[in-house]
């Protein structure tokens, strides 16, 4: 295998793999948070999943740009493209925004999360807002999700 | 119409029609009462209100105690989505003519405490058994240890197993063989304590006893009615306790079958106990003497001639006075839209009322909210199911006001959510493309679609940046024309007048310089900045005194351009979700496609995984495009123009916990009704 190639792996594997282990931490810690409330009061189980549920979007985007990463080297379905060993560079870069991005942002979304479960055990009328507090942290783990793809689709192979 | 117009309604009613009018109004259910500041002394009708109090701390007592007995025939989703049974007011005062709920609730009460009873006797009897299991080798009877005989006694202890061999030793050495003996049983695996029994001569008693305490073990008290041995006792507590359960087995099947007969008609009480309780807490608002009682109220302006018109057959027992608000009141809000925009109402109201002389902001989001959800969900296929489910519901589960506002919103959602699919040629992301049997249908995809997001994202990127930028100039219009409403002219031209003329040069200017615009507007546009610029800098200063402070307040206020600029780029976020929407189904559909390749039980597996990777897809991509539409809304445009601060209308009327009231009329309906006819 050219290193080209394998570059272009690891920029897949830190994709999913990082955004991954952010929504990881930061669904966990929502979820504890959760269970917490939960104790008390069962009954707001539909609330809290969802709320916990928040945080797991950054996995998801990670997940996304490895995919689009290893479709656009021919990994998955149909045949290998050759790739040069400053495109695999290129490609491993374009991963990084949503690598690191989805990995604090995925952790910081869940400690959010977690703090607005308490808000709904405390104000369940005030759900709205507490589903819109996590989405401000998300921004940035979208805009980075932006970045990677652009550059992903602006590397010609 | 935006937001309801109140006026303050005075009615001094006479005391022999009070009750009637009470109830009329409850009825009509579109008055606010303002409640005067009161002591309690005074309040005349206090007595009820106790009296109600109690049955109502009643009526929750029955509900909570019944409601794990009571199995529901009709549909729970309904019922918590508005859908409650209806009741007339008269079928209530029958019901609460007909059953006693303070004997009924006695009787529950009576029932519980046996079956609390039951329970505790139950686990004492739990307790005793585990002892006695662990020493029911022992072949005398218990009533050696518990009262023993003239000469005889003995005691039962436990033991930490790690001073069996100390108290095995002391003992040993202690009590002669025709003296006593002693029986220690045999440590189970994981016992930390194990049971020691001694039967002594009644004289070394004193001396047994402390060499037990001086070896760390704790002596225990049986129950004295332990009399047989172990093995009979065992016997014994086995019958009792058959005998307890099938008692409670009793008890709970005749709960079970209270439940089933009188658990609604319970609710139905309770609702019927606080609607009264709010008719007479309305009563006690206002102030009376003997003959006339005098209430306050807040009425949207518009009903005014049906609460006349209501009133009119108590003739000159009944006078109303009706007044405009004054400076320093704060009439209640209350929304009134137009159809087409009260399905966005509820997301107003999540962000907080306006005040009474504000601005509504529902009309002004809601064609926005719902370009935005379709591109962020953009998926034709995904918006279709979510639109078809949300019908489904509405239609199963009939939900009432605010419940069917918000399923309107999101059915309208899954629609624009085809309508942007359609445009961009997603249908379950590239479903047509990727599998060959829907190769007949892409040139009818091809035929309408204008973009695509996945192949070439830029032109999709360029469109949400510029609804953006319309929006947020949009937003600074709508707080430009409030300002010259309220006749604040400087702050008209100086606040919103310098930023739009600002931002609309500088957009231009880019424009030009990016080649999209002709060259000829180059200078016009840098001519536009430079003015917007220079309102800024002559009016951001101006309430700093001296001069130089101005200018520098003015200068330094042209910085905020950056928050302007990270406001239009949010709305990048639009392409961002609508990608990640068809990238995700891409994946999903190349994976189906691979598994569709594997021999005899691949059409299988990738049936799976289409409607299972799909059905994820769609789920985590409406919550996405529900939260970021949204937040579009309250962070970028609300906060160009909108304040919050109102206090919802809380009408005086006859909304239950468990029922709707036939004879009641719906406030919102009635009032909307009479807004635009």
């Amino acid at each position: 295998m050219e290193w080209g190639l394998a570059l272009a792996i690891l920029g897949a594997a830190l994709a999913a793999g990082c955004a991954g282990s952010g929504s990881a931490l930061g669904v966990g810690v929502a979820g504890e948070s959760g269970a917490g409330v939960m104790t008390e009061d069962p009954g707001k189980f539909g609330l809290i999943l969802l709320l916990q549920a928040i945080p797991g979007t950054q996995g998801i985007y990670g997940l996304l740009t490895g995919f689009f990463t290893i479709m656009k080297v021919g990994l998955l379905g149909g045949s290998p493209v050759p790739v040069s060993l400053e495109q695999g560079m290129a490609i491993l870069f374009a991963c990084l925004p949503i690598a690191i991005v989805g990995y604090i942002s995925g952790f910081s979304q869940g400690k959010t999360s977690a703090a607005c479960i308490q808000l709904i055990a405390k104000r369940p009328e005030e759900t709205g807002k507490a589903v819109i507090l996590p989405a401000m942290v998300e921004t940035y783990a979208v805009l980075a999700l932006l970045m990677s793809i652009i550059l992903l689709n602006g590397i010609s192979l | 119409m935006a937001i309801a117009k109140f006026c303050k309604l005075d009615l001094v009613v006479h005391e022999s029609v009070r009750d009637e009018v009470i109830s009329d109004l409850q009825k009509l259910g579109c008055c606010e009462i303002i409640k005067t500041q009161r002591t309690e002394g005074d309040m005349p009708q206090l007595e009820s209100l106790k009296n109600l109090d109690e049955k109502l701390s009643e009526a929750r007592f029955v509900i909570r105690f019944l409601e794990p007995y009571y199995e529901d025939e009709g549909d729970k989703i309904a019922r918590l989505l508005g859908n409650k049974p209806k009741v007339s007011l008269d079928e209530m005062v029958e019901l609460e003519k007909s059953l006693d709920l303070v004997d009924y609730s006695a009787k529950l009460r009576e029932l519980d405490k046996k079956l609390s009873e039951i329970g505790a006797e139950l686990s004492k009897l739990k307790a005793a058994e585990e002892v006695l299991v662990k020493i029911k080798d022992f072949s005398l009877p218990l009533s050696l240890l518990t009262e023993g005989t003239e000469y005889i006694t003995g005691l039962i202890a436990t033991v930490p197993v790690e001073q069996i061999g100390v108290l095995k030793t002391e003992l040993g050495g202690f009590l002669k063989p025709d003296e006593g003996e002693f029986h220690i049983s045999m440590p189970a695996e994981k016992d930390k304590e194990v049971y020691a029994i001694a039967i002594f001569i009644r004289k070394k008693n004193e001396e047994i006893r402390s060499i037990f305490s001086a070896s760390g073990a704790s002596i225990i008290e049986l129950d004295r009615r332990l009399s047989g041995t172990p093995a009979e006792e065992l016997g014994k507590l086995a019958n009792r306790k058959e005998e307890l359960k099938s008692q409670e087995e009793r008890f709970l099947e005749q709960i079970a079958e209270e439940a089933q007969e009188n658990f609604s008609k319970v609710q139905l009480l309770h609702d019927y106990y606080n609607l009264t309780k709010k008719r007479i807490e309305a009563l006690c608002s206002g102030l009376s003497t003997e003959h006339a009682t005098w209430m306050q109220m807040w009425i949207p302006r518009v009903v005014i001639d049906v609460i006349s018109e209501a009133l009119s057959c108590y003739d000159k027992l009944v006078h109303m006075e009706i007044s405009d608000p004054e400076e320093e009141e704060e009439p209640p809000i209350f929304l009134v839209s137009r159809k087409w925009v009260l399905p966005f109402e509820p997301l107003t109201k999540l962000y907080g009322l306006p005040e009474y002389d504000g601005i509504d902001p529902t009309p002004f989001f809601a064609p926005f909210y719902f370009l935005f959800f379709g591109m962020c969900l953009g998926d034709a296929g995904y918006g279709g199911i979510f639109a078809l489910i949300l019908l489904f519901a509405i239609l199963k589960y009939c939900p009432r006001r605010d419940a069917l506002k918000f399923f309107i919103l999101l059915l309208l959602g899954g629609v624009s959510s085809v309508l942007v699919g359609i445009l961009t040629g997603s249908l379950f992301g590239d479903m047509i493309d990727a599998f060959p049997i829907f190769a007949a249908l892409r040139d009818l995809k091809n035929s309408v679609k204008i973009t695509d997001v996945m192949h070439d994202p830029m032109p999709f990127l360029g469109f949400s940046l510029f609804i953006g930028f319309v929006q947020i100039i949009f937003g600074l219009f709508i707080a430009f024309f409030d300002n010259l409403r309220k006749k604040d002219y400087i702050g008209a031209i100086g606040d919103q007048g310098g930023w739009i003329t600002f931002l609309l040069g500088l957009a231009m200017y880019i424009l030009v310089r990016a080649g999209m615009l002709s060259p000829v507007f180059s200078s016009p546009s840098a001519i536009i900045s430079l003015v917007g610029a220079g309102i800024l800098i002559a009016t951001q200063g101006r309430e700093k005194k001296n001069i130089f402070s101005k200018l520098f307040s003015g200068v330094m206020s042209l910085y905020s351009i950056t928050s302007y600029l990270g406001d239009v780029l949010s709305y990048s976020r639009l392409l961002a979700l609508g990608l990640a929407t068809s990238a995700i189904a891409m994946i999903i559909n190349t994976l189906t496609m691979q598994l569709f390749s594997i021999p005899y039980i691949g059409w299988l597996l990738g049936f799976v995984l289409f409607t299972g990777g799909h059905g994820f897809s769609i789920a985590v991509n409406i919550l996405g495009a529900f939260v970021h539409s949204l937040r579009l809304q309250y962070v970028e445009f609300f906060s160009k123009f909108y304040k919050t601060g109102g206090r919802s209308f809380e009408p005086f009327n006859m909304d239950a916990r468990y029922i709707n009231v036939t004879d009641a009329r719906d406030y919102e309906v009635l009032i909307r009704a009479k807004a635009f006819s």
